[in-house]
Protein backbone atom coordinates (compact mmCIF):
# COMPACT_ATOMS: atom_id res chain seq x y z
CA UNK A 1 0.00 0.00 0.00
CA UNK A 2 2.99 2.26 -0.25
CA UNK A 3 4.09 4.87 2.21
CA UNK A 4 1.77 4.94 5.12
CA UNK A 5 -0.04 8.24 5.46
CA UNK A 6 0.76 9.60 2.05
CA UNK A 7 -2.39 10.77 0.42
CA UNK A 8 -1.32 9.05 -2.75
CA UNK A 9 -1.06 5.64 -1.19
CA UNK A 10 -4.67 4.67 -1.78
CA UNK A 11 -4.98 6.45 -5.10
CA UNK A 12 -3.80 3.62 -7.34
CA UNK A 13 -6.22 1.13 -5.81
CA UNK A 14 -9.10 3.55 -6.12
CA UNK A 15 -8.14 4.35 -9.68
CA UNK A 16 -7.81 0.69 -10.55
CA UNK A 17 -11.30 0.07 -9.22
CA UNK A 18 -12.64 3.05 -11.08
CA UNK A 19 -12.58 1.36 -14.46
CA UNK A 20 -15.82 -0.48 -15.34
CA UNK A 21 -14.05 -3.21 -17.31
CA UNK A 22 -11.75 -3.92 -14.41
CA UNK A 23 -14.72 -4.18 -12.10
CA UNK A 24 -16.28 -6.68 -14.47
CA UNK A 25 -13.06 -8.68 -14.50
CA UNK A 26 -12.96 -8.70 -10.70
CA UNK A 27 -16.58 -9.69 -10.51
CA UNK A 28 -16.05 -12.44 -13.06
CA UNK A 29 -13.15 -13.81 -11.04
CA UNK A 30 -15.24 -13.57 -7.90
CA UNK A 31 -18.13 -15.49 -9.40
CA UNK A 32 -16.22 -17.91 -11.55
CA UNK A 33 -13.11 -18.50 -9.53
CA UNK A 34 -9.53 -18.54 -10.81
CA UNK A 35 -9.33 -18.10 -14.53
CA UNK A 36 -7.00 -17.76 -17.48
CA UNK A 37 -6.97 -14.75 -19.79
CA UNK A 38 -8.54 -16.89 -22.48
CA UNK A 39 -11.41 -17.92 -20.25
CA UNK A 40 -11.92 -14.35 -19.10
CA UNK A 41 -12.02 -13.16 -22.70
CA UNK A 42 -14.98 -15.41 -23.31
CA UNK A 43 -16.97 -13.63 -20.65
CA UNK A 44 -15.76 -10.07 -20.85
CA UNK A 45 -16.29 -8.34 -24.20
CA UNK A 46 -12.83 -6.90 -24.65
CA UNK A 47 -9.79 -8.30 -26.39
CA UNK A 48 -7.35 -10.63 -24.70
CA UNK A 49 -4.54 -8.08 -24.80
CA UNK A 50 -6.86 -5.58 -23.14
CA UNK A 51 -7.75 -8.10 -20.44
CA UNK A 52 -4.07 -8.83 -19.88
CA UNK A 53 -3.45 -5.13 -19.48
CA UNK A 54 -6.28 -4.74 -16.98
CA UNK A 55 -5.04 -7.76 -15.02
CA UNK A 56 -1.63 -6.17 -14.90
CA UNK A 57 -3.11 -3.02 -13.36
CA UNK A 58 -5.16 -5.01 -10.87
CA UNK A 59 -2.12 -7.07 -9.96
CA UNK A 60 0.05 -4.00 -9.46
CA UNK A 61 -2.30 -2.66 -6.78
CA UNK A 62 -2.70 -6.02 -5.07
CA UNK A 63 -6.25 -6.86 -6.06
CA UNK A 64 -5.39 -9.84 -8.25
CA UNK A 65 -2.75 -12.56 -7.98
CA UNK A 66 -1.57 -14.99 -10.59
CA UNK A 67 0.30 -18.24 -10.80
CA UNK A 68 1.80 -20.04 -13.75
CA UNK A 69 0.07 -23.27 -14.68
CA UNK A 70 1.77 -24.90 -17.60
CA UNK A 71 2.13 -22.27 -20.27
CA UNK A 72 -0.72 -20.15 -18.94
CA UNK A 73 -1.20 -17.77 -16.07
CA UNK A 74 -4.17 -18.37 -13.83
CA UNK A 75 -5.56 -15.26 -12.19
CA UNK A 76 -7.44 -15.08 -8.92
CA UNK A 77 -8.74 -12.43 -6.54
CA UNK A 78 -6.42 -11.23 -3.87
CA UNK A 79 -8.87 -10.20 -1.21
CA UNK A 80 -6.29 -8.71 1.08
CA UNK A 81 -5.91 -5.81 -1.34
CA UNK A 82 -9.10 -4.11 -0.31
CA UNK A 83 -8.62 -4.92 3.34
CA UNK A 84 -5.36 -3.05 3.21
CA UNK A 85 -7.10 -0.10 1.64
CA UNK A 86 -9.64 0.03 4.41
CA UNK A 87 -7.04 -0.35 7.14
CA UNK A 88 -5.04 2.38 5.53
CA UNK A 89 -8.00 4.76 5.42
CA UNK A 90 -8.92 3.92 8.99
CA UNK A 91 -5.48 4.82 10.25
CA UNK A 92 -5.25 7.81 7.93
CA UNK A 93 -8.37 9.48 9.33
CA UNK A 94 -7.57 8.35 12.85
CA UNK A 95 -4.22 10.11 12.73
CA UNK A 96 -5.73 13.22 11.17
CA UNK A 97 -8.45 13.51 13.81
CA UNK A 98 -5.95 12.90 16.60
CA UNK A 99 -3.84 15.75 15.26
CA UNK A 100 -6.93 17.94 15.14
CA UNK A 101 -7.96 17.15 18.72
CA UNK A 102 -4.39 17.56 20.00
CA UNK A 103 -4.15 20.92 18.34
CA UNK A 104 -7.36 22.12 19.94
CA UNK A 105 -6.39 20.87 23.37
CA UNK A 106 -3.03 22.58 23.05
CA UNK A 107 -4.24 25.91 21.73
CA UNK A 108 -7.83 26.39 22.77
CA UNK A 109 -8.17 25.23 26.33
CA UNK A 110 -7.51 27.99 28.81
CA UNK A 111 -5.65 27.23 31.97
CA UNK A 112 -8.32 28.82 34.12
CA UNK A 113 -11.02 26.82 32.46
CA UNK A 114 -10.34 23.12 32.34
CA UNK A 115 -12.78 21.29 30.10
CA UNK A 116 -14.27 19.12 32.78
CA UNK A 117 -17.74 17.79 32.34
CA UNK A 118 -20.60 19.71 33.82
CA UNK A 119 -18.89 23.05 33.56
CA UNK A 120 -20.31 25.91 31.70
CA UNK A 121 -18.91 25.99 28.23
CA UNK A 122 -17.65 29.44 27.50
CA UNK A 123 -17.45 30.46 23.89
CA UNK A 124 -14.52 32.79 23.56
CA UNK A 125 -15.24 33.63 20.00
CA UNK A 126 -18.40 34.32 18.15
CA UNK B 1 -30.11 -4.85 11.65
CA UNK B 2 -29.56 -3.92 8.07
CA UNK B 3 -26.35 -4.96 6.43
CA UNK B 4 -24.96 -2.46 3.99
CA UNK B 5 -25.00 -3.81 0.47
CA UNK B 6 -21.70 -2.10 -0.19
CA UNK B 7 -18.73 -1.55 1.99
CA UNK B 8 -19.70 -0.10 5.32
CA UNK B 9 -18.68 3.53 5.66
CA UNK B 10 -15.63 4.28 7.70
CA UNK B 11 -16.58 6.23 10.85
CA UNK B 12 -14.20 8.04 13.16
CA UNK B 13 -15.15 10.17 16.18
CA UNK B 14 -13.35 12.50 18.50
CA UNK B 15 -14.51 14.88 21.23
CA UNK B 16 -12.83 18.26 21.51
CA UNK B 17 -13.14 20.66 24.45
CA UNK B 18 -14.58 23.60 22.54
CA UNK B 19 -17.99 24.54 21.23
CA UNK B 20 -19.21 23.37 17.86
CA UNK B 21 -18.64 26.78 16.25
CA UNK B 22 -14.99 26.79 17.19
CA UNK B 23 -14.59 23.09 16.39
CA UNK B 24 -16.00 23.69 12.92
CA UNK B 25 -13.81 26.73 12.36
CA UNK B 26 -10.62 24.93 13.35
CA UNK B 27 -11.48 21.93 11.20
CA UNK B 28 -12.11 23.96 8.08
CA UNK B 29 -10.69 27.50 8.01
CA UNK B 30 -7.70 26.58 10.17
CA UNK B 31 -7.00 23.17 8.70
CA UNK B 32 -3.39 24.00 7.95
CA UNK B 33 -2.70 24.58 11.64
CA UNK B 34 -3.34 20.98 12.57
CA UNK B 35 -3.36 18.77 9.48
CA UNK B 36 -0.34 16.42 9.58
CA UNK B 37 0.97 17.58 6.21
CA UNK B 38 4.35 15.81 6.07
CA UNK B 39 2.70 12.42 6.39
CA UNK B 40 -0.78 13.16 5.04
CA UNK B 41 -0.24 14.92 1.75
CA UNK B 42 0.54 14.36 -1.87
CA UNK B 43 3.77 16.35 -1.77
CA UNK B 44 4.80 14.99 1.66
CA UNK B 45 7.96 16.93 2.62
CA UNK B 46 7.34 19.52 -0.09
CA UNK B 47 3.82 20.26 1.10
CA UNK B 48 3.57 23.62 2.84
CA UNK B 49 -0.05 24.40 3.41
CA UNK B 50 -3.58 23.15 2.93
CA UNK B 51 -6.52 25.48 2.42
CA UNK B 52 -10.11 24.55 2.93
CA UNK B 53 -12.29 26.88 0.86
CA UNK B 54 -15.41 27.31 2.94
CA UNK B 55 -18.35 27.26 0.56
CA UNK B 56 -20.18 24.79 -1.63
CA UNK B 57 -17.93 24.31 -4.64
CA UNK B 58 -14.87 25.35 -2.67
CA UNK B 59 -11.87 23.09 -2.87
CA UNK B 60 -9.42 21.60 -0.44
CA UNK B 61 -6.07 22.46 -1.93
CA UNK B 62 -2.55 21.47 -1.00
CA UNK B 63 0.14 24.04 -1.68
CA UNK B 64 3.88 23.67 -2.04
CA UNK B 65 6.59 26.28 -2.48
CA UNK B 66 5.61 26.80 -6.09
CA UNK B 67 1.91 27.09 -5.54
CA UNK B 68 -0.88 24.61 -5.91
CA UNK B 69 0.28 21.02 -5.60
CA UNK B 70 -2.90 19.02 -5.50
CA UNK B 71 -6.61 19.34 -5.08
CA UNK B 72 -7.94 16.86 -2.54
CA UNK B 73 -11.62 17.39 -3.00
CA UNK B 74 -14.54 19.74 -3.44
CA UNK B 75 -17.04 20.93 -0.85
CA UNK B 76 -20.48 19.56 -1.63
CA UNK B 77 -22.32 20.67 1.49
CA UNK B 78 -21.51 23.60 3.76
CA UNK B 79 -23.65 24.00 6.86
CA UNK B 80 -21.57 25.59 9.64
CA UNK B 81 -21.32 24.74 12.44
CA UNK B 82 -23.27 21.54 12.00
CA UNK B 83 -21.69 19.74 9.11
CA UNK B 84 -19.53 19.85 6.04
CA UNK B 85 -19.24 17.35 3.21
CA UNK B 86 -16.68 17.08 0.50
CA UNK B 87 -15.55 14.76 -2.24
CA UNK B 88 -12.23 13.11 -1.56
CA UNK B 89 -9.80 12.15 -4.27
CA UNK B 90 -6.26 13.08 -3.24
CA UNK B 91 -3.76 11.54 -5.58
CA UNK B 92 -6.44 9.81 -7.60
CA UNK B 93 -8.99 10.40 -10.31
CA UNK B 94 -11.66 12.97 -9.30
CA UNK B 95 -14.18 10.90 -11.21
CA UNK B 96 -13.70 8.17 -8.63
CA UNK B 97 -13.90 10.42 -5.62
CA UNK B 98 -14.90 9.19 -2.25
CA UNK B 99 -17.21 11.21 -0.06
CA UNK B 100 -16.53 12.53 3.42
CA UNK B 101 -19.04 14.09 5.80
CA UNK B 102 -17.97 15.67 9.06
CA UNK B 103 -20.62 16.54 11.65
CA UNK B 104 -20.19 18.63 14.78
CA UNK B 105 -22.51 17.85 17.68
CA UNK B 106 -22.61 19.61 21.06
CA UNK B 107 -21.84 17.23 23.90
CA UNK B 108 -21.09 17.77 27.56
CA UNK B 109 -17.63 19.25 27.73
CA UNK B 110 -17.35 20.25 24.11
CA UNK B 111 -18.14 19.02 20.66
CA UNK B 112 -18.16 15.59 19.12
CA UNK B 113 -16.69 15.49 15.67
CA UNK B 114 -17.78 12.52 13.60
CA UNK B 115 -16.17 11.81 10.27
CA UNK B 116 -17.78 9.40 7.84
CA UNK B 117 -15.91 8.30 4.75
CA UNK B 118 -18.44 6.63 2.53
CA UNK B 119 -16.66 7.01 -0.72
CA UNK B 120 -15.86 3.43 -1.36
CA UNK B 121 -18.60 2.90 -3.77
CA UNK B 122 -19.36 4.98 -6.77
CA UNK B 123 -21.87 7.58 -5.74
CA UNK B 124 -25.32 6.61 -6.93
CA UNK B 125 -25.71 9.69 -9.05
CA UNK B 126 -28.85 9.60 -11.12
CA UNK B 127 -29.74 6.10 -10.05
CA UNK B 128 -27.21 4.55 -12.36
CA UNK B 129 -28.62 1.20 -13.31
CA UNK B 130 -26.60 -1.84 -12.50
CA UNK B 131 -27.04 -3.30 -15.88
CA UNK B 132 -24.77 -4.35 -18.66
CA UNK B 133 -21.17 -4.45 -17.75
CA UNK B 134 -21.03 -1.57 -15.35
CA UNK B 135 -21.86 -3.56 -12.27
CA UNK B 136 -21.13 -0.72 -9.92
CA UNK B 137 -18.24 -1.02 -7.64
CA UNK B 138 -20.30 -1.02 -4.48
CA UNK B 139 -21.71 -4.28 -5.72
CA UNK B 140 -18.33 -5.71 -6.45
CA UNK B 141 -16.77 -4.46 -3.26
CA UNK B 142 -19.72 -5.57 -1.21
CA UNK B 143 -18.84 -9.11 -2.08
CA UNK B 144 -15.29 -8.60 -1.03
CA UNK B 145 -16.49 -7.55 2.39
CA UNK B 146 -18.72 -10.57 2.57
CA UNK B 147 -15.75 -12.72 1.81
CA UNK B 148 -13.75 -11.38 4.69
CA UNK B 149 -16.37 -11.75 7.32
Amino acid sequence: MGTYGSLQAAGPVLDALGDPTRRVILDTLRRGGPSSVTALAEQVPVSRPAISQHLKVLGAVGLVQHEARGTRNIYRLHRAGLGELRDWLDQFWGDALDAYADHIRRTEVREDEPPTTGRRTKEERG
Amino acid sequence: MTVEPGLAPLVKRVVVPVGVERAFEVFTAEMSAWWPLPSHSVGEDTAREVRFEGAVGGRIVEYGDDGELASWGTVSDWDPPKSVSFTWHPGSDPQQAGHVTVTFTPVVGGAEVALVHSGWERRPDGARARTGYDTGWDYVLGHYVTFWR
